[in-house]
């Protein structure tokens, strides 16, 4: 959420109108559109006259839109993994959040992270501290994130005695490299690897 | 005294300890994927239940029973979002929608079949616990399906064909028995007519498989008696004059008969057990095969010399 704010911030400071629209209105297309806009020839309405070429927001700006979805997966692994007892079970548990930011590997990994911690009687507390950076972007497709993901005050937990779940030994801050995807008009994390032999 | 005292309380004081040790004992550290911590896990896996209970509902009801095989726990066969069960792989499938654009996850065959999102039961610590899969149709019990595995069942009984005995009989359709002189029966063993057999009939999303063992024949001779035999019968051979398996011996002429013959009626009853679409189930046919024998007295005829 800072670094959203602060990339927000910039784009104020930058006047860049498309990046802000981005920011505060993430309003995604379905495919990747050129710099410019050719209006098709059965739209009943003409395109409205513009002094600059008309860009579609989420290509002129994926960035911001890639780390709005991404940070919007971790919040609900978060939310999910606060209580995984009532994920647990499939049938009678909401997913629909879940599944608007997670899919693929992601979300398979949460639902049996889910299940796993339901088992066992652990949650996680806290929140992690990100510190996400976006690169090889394919407007429209596809992008990776690298972050520097701070566990420390985002621990699992055993409900029953509050005592750390964690295996001991471990770094708190480690390299978590993930992709999104552009699906279904919006950017969706698919893929998510803890590389926990990079300490960070 | 006070040190007995002691000793009594930190034996207490152990059991306690000890009593909460074990679940640590057969802790193990598993590292969900995507998650930043490994985690000690302290609780083993459900046991199984309790055999037969579940088989037993399901063979009643008939319907598609879906039951997570490592735990043995039931799972619902159909979930909105996460689409249908499939044994198979252990995991939910549900058809993607919109489908995604050509790409990896295709495997080189778009746009021919499709891309589900699957996700799997129980946690694998090692393995996918799912994600995206192209498939090239549907797995099995993907959609649901009005058809029962029960109804299934009685289709794959019906494929195959079963039959009554094959009738044989020690004396010749136009020769005579003899009365105090056993006749052996038997039928000429087939998957048909004596089993074993088996069959499989399946719709799209769910498959049952039959087999069939015949358990007994009994030959109502048409004396007012009848033999019960639960084997195929010895089929005669030529100086055999007790069958070792199979037999009947008249006691009356069939002079009286229609036809001067006795009617034969030959019931094989088939046990038939099945399996398919996570449930299991047994019942019983039987078929028929009729015959006619004649028996006649052996008239000794005395010559005074």
């Amino acid at each position: 959420m800072r670094n959203r704010r602060a990339t927000c911030g910039a784009a104020i400071a930058l006047g860049i109108a498309a990046l802000l629209a981005a920011c505060l209105s993430p309003a995604p297309q379905p495919t990747p559109t050129v710099a410019t806009v050719s209006p098709t020839p059965d739209r009943p309405t003409p395109p409205t006259p513009s002094p600059t070429p008309s860009v579609d927001p989420t290509n002129a700006a994926p960035e911001a839109a890639i780390l709005e979805a991404y940070r919007s997966y971790w919040d609900v692994q978060v939310k999910v993994l606060r209580d995984p007892s009532s994920y647990a079970d499939l049938t009678h548990a909401d997913w629909s959040e879940p599944q608007r930011f997670a899919v693929d590997k992601a979300l398979a990994n949460l639902v049996s992270t889910a299940q796993l911690y339901a088992q066992n009687g652990i949650a996680n507390v806290g929140e992690p501290v990100l510190d996400p950076h976006v690169s090889d972007v394919v407007p429209g497709q596809s992008a990776t994130i690298a972050d520097c993901v701070d566990g420390t005050n985002w621990q699992p937990i055993y409900t029953a005695t509050g005592k750390s779940a964690a295996a001991s030994g471990q770094a708190p801050r480690l390299v978590v490299n993930s992709t999104v995807l552009f699906y279904d008009n919006r950017w969706v994390v698919n893929g998510s690897v803890v590389d926990r032999g990079t300490t960070c | 005294m006070l040190r007995r005292r002691l000793a009594a309380g930190v034996a207490a004081l152990l059991a306690v300890v000890w009593t909460a040790l074990p679940a640590n004992a057969s802790s193990n550290v598993t590292c969900p994927a995507g998650q930043l911590f490994c985690v000690v896990q302290v609780t083993t896996p459900p046991a199984s239940p309790a055999p037969g209970n579940g088989v037993s509902q399901a063979s009643s009801a008939g319907g598609r029973v879906c039951t997570v095989a490592e735990t043995g726990q039931r799972t619902p066969c159909h979930v909105d979002s996460w689409g249908w069960w499939d044994d198979a792989t252990s995991c939910y499938w549900l058809l993607l929608g919109p489908q995604p654009p050509d790409s990896v996850i295709w495997e080189g065959h778009f746009p021919t079949g499709a891309v589900y999102s699957v996700v799997c039961l129980p946690f694998r610590p090692n393995s996918s616990n799912g994600g995206w899969a192209w498939r090239p149709a549907p797995p099995p019990g993907y959609g649901g399906t009005t058809t029962t595995p029960a109804q299934l069942a009685q289709q794959a009984v019906d494929a195959m064909a079963l039959t009554g005995p094959q009738i044989g009989l020690s004396i010749p359709a136009d020769k005579f028995a003899t009365v105090g002189v056993p006749v052996w029966l038997w039928t000429v063993a087939t998957p048909t007519t004596w089993g074993p057999n088996s069959a499989t009939a399946s719709v799209p999303g769910l498959s049952v498989t039959a087999t069939a063992h015949a358990r007994q024949i009994v030959w109502d001779t048409g004396d007012g008696r009848s033999e019960t035999c639960a084997n195929p019968g010895t089929p005669y051979y030529t100086g055999g004059v007790v069958s070792p398996t199979c037999q009947h011996v008249y006691v009356r002429s069939s002079a009286d008969q229609p036809h001067e013959a006795y009617a034969l009626r030959a019931t094989t009853t088939w046990d038939v057990t099945w399996t398919g679409g996570g449930t299991s189930g047994s019942l019983t046919v039987t078929r028929v095969s009729t015959g006619r024998i004649r028996v006649g007295e052996v008239q000794v005829l005395v010559t005074a010399s």
